[in-house]
């Protein structure tokens, strides 16, 4: 198996864009990643694609990754569509990973794109395989409201350490220009705004939204012939898996979040201890929370004391989301993989400006895909390192 | 119109009429794993499942008010919750708010009953406190 590298990231701002398609989102931030990684169309030998609603947003149900190349004037490579839910990014990222790791290519753009906006109303983003539980009211909002009460409940959570989270993590999107929300928050705001579904109010909740994220990925021979060397990001660890479906069971944590993430430590030779900034999948406040002490960043129990102790803030410990995460940055589902994944590879070279985490060497992206028997559906971890 | 879920529903459900409908699950004849919703076969041994009924009762994981409906078809606010029941299934139903607020543990039952209105009724289960039981409340 030979090591993967990161040559180059691009992102487009994220938001509510009438104007966008995914054509031009997908083109856009595939442009960006060739251009940082100084590679030309010609170049690339295989392209994936991430895109969770593209059929039912957009009435491309197939053909992203192909309509991304003709774009680019990319042709006659392998193109992978991947549908992973909200992990159909990371999971496009895992297919380009592995068919660089087993030398079957040594360059490959992978690109995450949604455009959700303008979606005929009354289409819920209900997950797929969820549609008798969507009849009878199911909403990922109602699901971690669940997790939400019971972890207040059993560890002394508080509603002020949920709405902390959106604080933090929009303090840190008021640095990043291509973040949906940079206006700061305060706890008030949180807890003032709109109830969804208790204890959850509308600020504990991502938005959707539209935008596109890519990277170019090597092998080392290529980052070599590319003179990509000296700036390189290495694909420490790359781990896909799907739930595991237990029945009656404990919503404080996801089992398989654990269980995915001791997989990628193990793949990339590492530890918790060793993570210095991660992106986590902080659809909701209390997601985060639960993510972090699911990876180790925290004891069981005590991931709401770590945001109040500012132990996840920029400047603290372990920043988490320092993008501003999905809760700020925006959460166009299928580009959000990748989005991590330029924000780790931007901060790990030290390019992140104002929101930087100084001599950041390990970086890990981790997101969920969808709800299959009270379970999560699929989970994805990414460890990047310099 | 009917929703997307009734037909999945449906499969859920077994019994004549609505007054005598309750829900379905699966039974593995061999390792005895009960699973919920009902599927063919056991995904531990790949046995062609037993249909059994979800015993009447179980107790309640959580439950929660979801403040803004969806859509039309479902109040707004409404009440959702996770039951678990004898024999290690978890069922997910929406609950009727005028029987109670009962916290997690307590025992509830269910009922067929109308989950969302719209030009097509849906039914599904219904979760609510016992009468009893709100009786011993009092």
């Amino acid at each position: 198996m030979q090591s993967v590298f990161v040559a180059g990231a691009g992102i487009t701002p994220f938001g509510k864009f009438r104007d966008a398609t995914l054509r031009s989102l997908g083109r856009t931030a595939a442009l960006a990643a060739l251009k940082d990684g100084a590679v030309a169309p010609s170049d690339i030998e295989m392209i994936a694609c991430g895109s969770a609603r593209s059929g039912m947003a957009q009435r491309r149900e197939s053909g992203v990754a192909q309509l991304i190349g003709w774009e680019l004037g990319i042709n006659e490579v392998p193109a992978y569509n991947l549908k992973a839910y909200c992990a159909s990014g990371s999971t496009a990222l895992n297919v380009a990973y592995m068919a660089i790791a087993g030398g079957f290519h040594d360059i490959a753009l992978v690109v995450g794109v949604e455009k959700m906006s303008g979606r005929t109303k009354g289409q819920t983003l209900t997950s797929d395989g969820m549609e008798a539980e969507g009849d009878l009211g199911f909403t990922p909002p109602a699901f971690f409201a669940a997790s939400a009460k019971r972890h207040m409940a059993e560890y002394g959570t508080t509603r002020e350490q949920l709405a902390l989270v959106a604080v933090k993590n929009r303090a840190a999107a008021v640095h990043n220009p291509v973040a949906q929300y940079r206006t700061p928050i305060t706890v008030e705001d949180v807890i003032n705004s709109r109830p969804l579904a208790e204890p959850l109010h509308l600020f504990d909740a991502c938005p959707t939204g539209d935008g596109g994220a890519a990277v170019v990925l090597m092998s080392e021979a290529a980052m070599r012939r590319f003179g990509c060397w000296e700036r390189r990001v290495r694909v420490a660890a790359s781990v896909v898996r799907t739930g595991l479906y237990e029945q009656v069971k404990d919503l404080t944590t996801y089992q398989l979040d654990v269980r995915t993430g001791q997989r990628a430590y193990e793949a990339a030779g590492i530890g918790p201890a060793d993570v210095d900034l991660a992106e986590v999948h902080d659809a909701f406040t209390i997601t985060e929370i639960i993510h972090c002490e699911d990876l180790g960043f925290c004891e069981k129990g005590k991931g709401g004391l770590a945001v109040e102790a500012g132990e996840f803030s920029l400047g603290g410990r372990l920043p988490v989301s320092t993008s501003g995460g999905l809760l700020t940055k925006g959460h166009p589902l299928g580009a959000t993989g990748i989005a991590q994944v330029v924000e780790l590879t931007q901060q790990l070279r030290g390019e992140s400006g104002a929101r930087q985490v100084p001599d950041a060497k390990v970086g890990l992206a981790h997101l969920n895909g969808g709800f299959m028997e009270h379970d999560l559906a699929t989970s994805t971890v990414t460890i990047l390192s310099r | 119109m009917r929703y997307p879920g009734q037909d999945a529903l449906d499969h859920q459900l077994v019994g004549g009429d609505a007054d005598r409908l309750e829900l379905r699950a699966s039974r593995c004849p061999v390792c005895g794993r009960q699973l919920y919703p009902p599927r063919e076969l056991c995904p531990a041994d790949l046995t062609p499942l037993a249909e059994m009924a979800v015993p009447p009762r179980g107790r309640l994981y959580e439950l929660v008010r979801i403040d803004i409906a969806p859509d039309p078809g479902l109040p707004s606010p409404y009440w959702v919750c996770y039951v678990d029941f004898p024999g290690g299934i978890r069922v997910f139903g929406q609950f009727d708010g005028a029987s109670g607020e009962p916290g997690p543990g307590a025992e509830l039952a269910y009922r067929i009953d109308v989950v969302r209105t719209g030009p097509e009724e849906v039914v599904g289960p219904v979760f609510y406190v016992p009468p009893s039981d709100r009786e011993g409340e009092q």
